[in-house]
């Protein structure tokens, strides 16, 4: 540290006449949004706490083209365009680089999404579209990247504390110290709610994080992350077939990541990340008067390395390239009935080349090869321009394909069911032994494994622009998104030998023709006045069938969200979120008519003396709130209130 | 040096010392003989050195011109007697001037200057101009740019914003940087050796812009290494100003008080700008600024 002086030391003109080296060079500078070639909505860190939400998913509300839902209270979900899955399968989801997911089932990103610590976080950055070609295979509808702070940010301490309805009781401490070298930050957080009235959904998510940031020299910049965490969560219908049953899910990863100026326009990153990450769920089930053991216990392993150079060659050229290499481990007896451990690697290779043949010009090229040692290897291409008709005002057009590559439990699913009741007789003729599999319904899921790649073609257009007399700053993108090969779970028959006459009813995961999505989306983000924002973001789209009879009704044909920030007199902030759609149904999901729900926060920040602090209330779902995902399901007005301090 | 005048008056004899031979204190000078050889070309004769080379013994110079603070020490050093020669010190920080400036000479007013620095109403000006929005700003200062600070706070309320000041303290530059970045929508930069140097500059123009917070600088370096903005006289311009005041002086007008460059620049990076989301024109900006600095 550097301590302060025993005296002044005297300003001469010397210091008007010193050299600085150059800090913030252009590879160090971010892009700005009218130079990004795809539409980006990006949510500070303001926005975020003015929201009110407990939930990443909810603060994905406010972009355009965002749809949200919740299975149960346990399992809130935002997924860009069309409710095709419950996972958050379709979207890609990094936190500073790592990526985001659960090879465990379905490459679920909404488990990740609950864990993060909505405090840590310093902006999430939207690319509304696909771009498989710079962000890899699943970047297929929507890339998130969540930008937590930097630890030298968050010096001192913080804690807070929320209470309220439905077991609302959230708990983040915080402690952040280091010197202009080196800055380190330690997060605990818990999570407690009930979820959904008449729902088994309570959940209970504890997490520590741990964030060093070293700065070894003027060109070094290294970042250390560490965390872990559990998750209990509620889940079943309370029938006989699905009983209620708490998901016990623990995570540990770490994050190392190494970035270099090699000179003022050229930069070279190295990534390496480890993850593991385990579920716990057992359940006794019972159907045709058998009883049998369902469990999806599960861990998995993740090593990812990347490395990323780039290099602006003048004013008019650059490129950046890459490549990535990434080992995924599961073991899971239950749900791939083998006691081996199943592994698949996964390389890419990437490259994005940047040309401004004009001031009014910016052209993008980008292309990656990506090979899975169980899918062979994938080409994703993509060409983007925008042109600036004035510096504040641009035009954007991009094409592109993409893929979505199938989780693990898509390529290898095995779930068995065992009789565990003694004295079964089918039908009266069949006797079914403990131990033996049960006929017709034990064996759920049995992956044929040919299932290939889900492919995407998307275009775009889009403008962006900024009415500077009225500070209003307008983001638009209509599209055309042309879904091939969805993947599906369907039923088929399998042979039972032990049974001929009762074969297996079981699901398979194959390809089907997809939706085509079509539409336009925008973003009204209006200051008017200093202590006013107003944000609308609209979607209207239209979703053609592919295969699957409710896939026209997964996109609703119109999705609005509209955020009023109000800074009040008396150093009060007052925030309401309104958002609504059409009818439309969540895959598996019901019909759910006009949901609306709005939310309302009022926030007082204050000072005592050095401690720094906010008291608000928030009352979601405000209007009574409205079915979610199923029908006999409803997301209820609450209150909660909270209490932040800083020092 | 130049005799060959055709005219009668007399030659008038200039020491110009300087600082430091090379660089800023040269182009400062050349600057201001070029001043005022174009009025009075081949009046003055000219005798330009590093300060160390000029001694008492030799005949006494009529004018003295010191450019930088080395060079204004020195010379008030030299002519400590009685009836000195009247000083000019130019290039030099207004708060280094006023710590060495002799005061009976300064009230007898045979000593003025032209500083370095920019006038607080000025430096304000200007991020009003070019963040219309921003009410608070920023500056992180040690024990020696505290002295700045009450001049720019009426700066400030004059136009509506709100000067927020972080000192360095105990414990060092990076909690009251952290602490300052926390509520400044922007930050000015005061030269002070202990709070913005080579060293510091890297940490500062990071964690500032990481959280948004734009940088208006006192040199073109700072633009160089990503200050937005700097307000800042070039030695050209500071040394014009020294030759006009020098011609007021020869011309038989008593000397004028101390006072700030009246030319100025105002330099922008365009890269930084782009990246935050503004659209700025360096000379534009510029040329506002120098409409309001001129009621």
């Amino acid at each position: 540290m550097l301590a302060a002086p025993a005296m002044a030391q005297e300003v001469s003109e010397k210091d008007y006449f010193a050299d600085l080296p150059v800090v913030l060079s252009v590879s160090r500078l971010a892009q700005p949004l009218n130079e990004v070639p795809g539409a980006v909505t990006v949510i500070d860190r303001e926005l975020i706490r003015r929201s009110g939400a407990r939930e990443v998913a909810e603060v994905l509300r406010l972009v355009p083209g965002f749809l949200f839902t919740a299975r149960n209270g346990a399992n809130p979900q935002a997924a860009y365009h069309s409710g095709m899955d419950t996972y958050g399968a379709r979207m890609q989801v990094y936190v500073d680089g790592r990526s985001l997911y659960s090879s465990a089932l379905f490459g679920d990103t909404n488990l990740g999404l609950r864990g993060i610590v909505l405090e840590d976080i310093e902006r999430i950055e939207v690319l509304r579209g696909s771009n498989s070609a710079s962000y890899g295979a699943n970047a297929f509808l929507g890339v998130i990247n969540i930008v937590t702070r930097n630890a030298a940010d968050t010096h001192g301490g913080m804690l807070s504390a929320t209470v309220g309805d439905k077991g609302v009781n959230d708990n983040v401490a915080r402690v952040g110290w280091g010197d202009e070298k080196a800055s380190f930050r330690l997060t605990g957080s818990r999570r407690v709610d009930k979820g959904i009235n008449n729902v088994y959904d309570d959940s209970h998510i504890s997490r520590v994080q741990f964030r060093g940031d070293f700065l070894p020299s003027l060109r070094d910049e290294v970042t250390l992350q560490m965390g872990a965490g559990e998750t209990a969560r509620g889940d079943g219908a309370g029938t006989a077939g699905n009983p209620f049953r708490t998901i016990g899910q623990s995570d540990v990863f770490l994050l190392l990541r190494w970035q270099r100026q090699l000179a003022a326009d050229e930069k070279l990153e190295l990534r390496v990340t480890h993850g593991r990450e385990s579920f716990a769920s057992q359940v006794m089930v019972s159907g045709l008067g058998m009883t049998a053991l369902s469990a999806s216990d599960a861990s998995v392993e993740r090593t990812e390395l990347g490395l990323q150079h780039s290099r602006a060659f003048n004013a008019k050229w650059r490129l950046a390239w890459g490549g990535e290499w990434r080992h995924e481990a599961l073991h899971s007896p239950s749900l791939y009935f083998t006691e081996d451990t199943i592994s698949l690697h996964n390389w890419r290779v990437f490259t994005t080349v940047e040309w401004r043949p004009h001031d009014q010009w910016l052209l993008q090229a980008s292309g990656m090869e990506e090979g899975h040692s169980y899918t062979g290897s994938k080409f994703s291409p993509r060409l983007a321009a925008n042109f600036h008709v004035t510096p504040d005002h641009t035009l954007r057009a991009g094409v592109t394909k993409s893929w979505r590559t199938p989780a693990f439990y898509e390529l290898r699913a095995d779930s068995r069911l065992f009789n565990q009741a003694p004295g079964v007789v089918l039908l009266g003729l069949f006797p079914v032994p403990v131990g033996t599999q049960a006929p017709v319904v034990g064996w759920p899921y049995l992956s044929s494994g040919t299932v290939r790649a889900e492919s995407l073609i998307s275009h775009e257009v889009g403008y962006l622009g900024y009415i500077r007399q009225a500070n209003l700053r307008i983001d638009a993108r209509a599209f055309v998104e042309r879904i091939n090969d969805r993947i599906m779970a369907e039923t088929r028959t399998i042979p039972n030998p032990a049974y001929p006459l009762l074969p297996y009813t079981s699901y398979d995961f194959v390809n089907r023709p997809g939706p085509h999505l079509h539409g336009f989306e925008y973003q009204f983000d209006w200051r008017p006045l200093p202590d006013t924002r107003l944000i609308l973001s609209e979607m209207h789209i239209r979703s053609e069938i592919g295969s699957a009879a409710d896939e026209a009704r997964e996109a609703p044909f119109r999705n609005t969200a509209l955020t009023w920030l109000q800074s009040l007199p008396g150093g009060f902030e007052f925030s309401a979120i309104s958002t609504a759609s059409t009818p439309f149904k969540w895959s598996g999901g019901d019909l759910i008519n006009t949901p609306r729900r709005l939310d309302v926060r009022l926030g007082k920040p204050f000072a005592l003396g050095a401690t720094r602090g906010e008291l608000s209330v928030t009352v979601q779902a405000i209007n009574g709130g409205s079915q979610i995902y199923q029908l006999n399901q409803r997301f209820d007005r609450r209150a909660f209130a909270t209490l932040r301090l800083n020092f | 040096m130049t005799y060959g005048s055709a005219w009668a008056a007399p030659v008038i004899s200039v020491w110009v010392a300087l600082s430091d031979t090379g660089g800023a204190h040269a182009e400062t000078a050349a600057a201001l003989r070029a001043d005022v050889e174009q009025a009075l070309p081949g009046r003055i004769d000219w005798r330009v050195a590093h300060w160390s080379q000029f001694g008492r013994a030799e005949p006494g110079p009529q004018w003295v011109v010191a450019v930088g603070t080395a060079a204004q020490r020195s010379m008030q050093g030299l002519f400590a007697g009685d009836a000195p020669p009247p000083l000019l010190a130019i290039l030099v920080p207004r708060l280094a001037f006023e710590r060495i400036a002799d005061q009976r000479r300064l009230r007898g007013g045979s000593l003025s200057a032209v500083f370095l620095d920019q006038p607080p109403p000025r430096q304000l000006e200007l991020i009003r101009l070019a963040l219309p929005a921003v009410r608070n700003v920023g500056v992180l200062v040690g024990a020696e740019s505290k002295g700045h600070t009450p001049a720019l706070e009426r700066a400030a309320k004059e136009r509506g914003m709100q000067l927020l000041i972080s000192m360095v303290g105990q414990n060092g530059l990076f909690p009251a940087l952290q602490s300052l970045l926390t509520d400044a929508e922007v930050m000015l930069a005061l030269p002070d050796p202990e709070v913005f140097n080579s060293q510091t500059a890297a940490n500062i123009l990071t964690a500032a812009y990481r959280r948004q917070v734009a940088l208006v600088g006192f040199s073109p370096a700072y633009v160089k290494a990503g200050a937005l903005l700097a307000l800042y006289s070039t030695p050209a311009q500071v040394g014009a100003r020294g030759g006009e005041l020098l011609r007021l002086a020869l011309s038989g007008k008593p000397l004028p008080p101390p006072q700030w460059p009246r030319e100025f620049t105002v330099s922008i990076n365009q890269d930084v700008a782009r990246s935050l989301g503004l659209v700025l024109n360096e000379l534009q900006l510029g040329e506002q600024l120098r409409l309001r600095d001129r009621p």
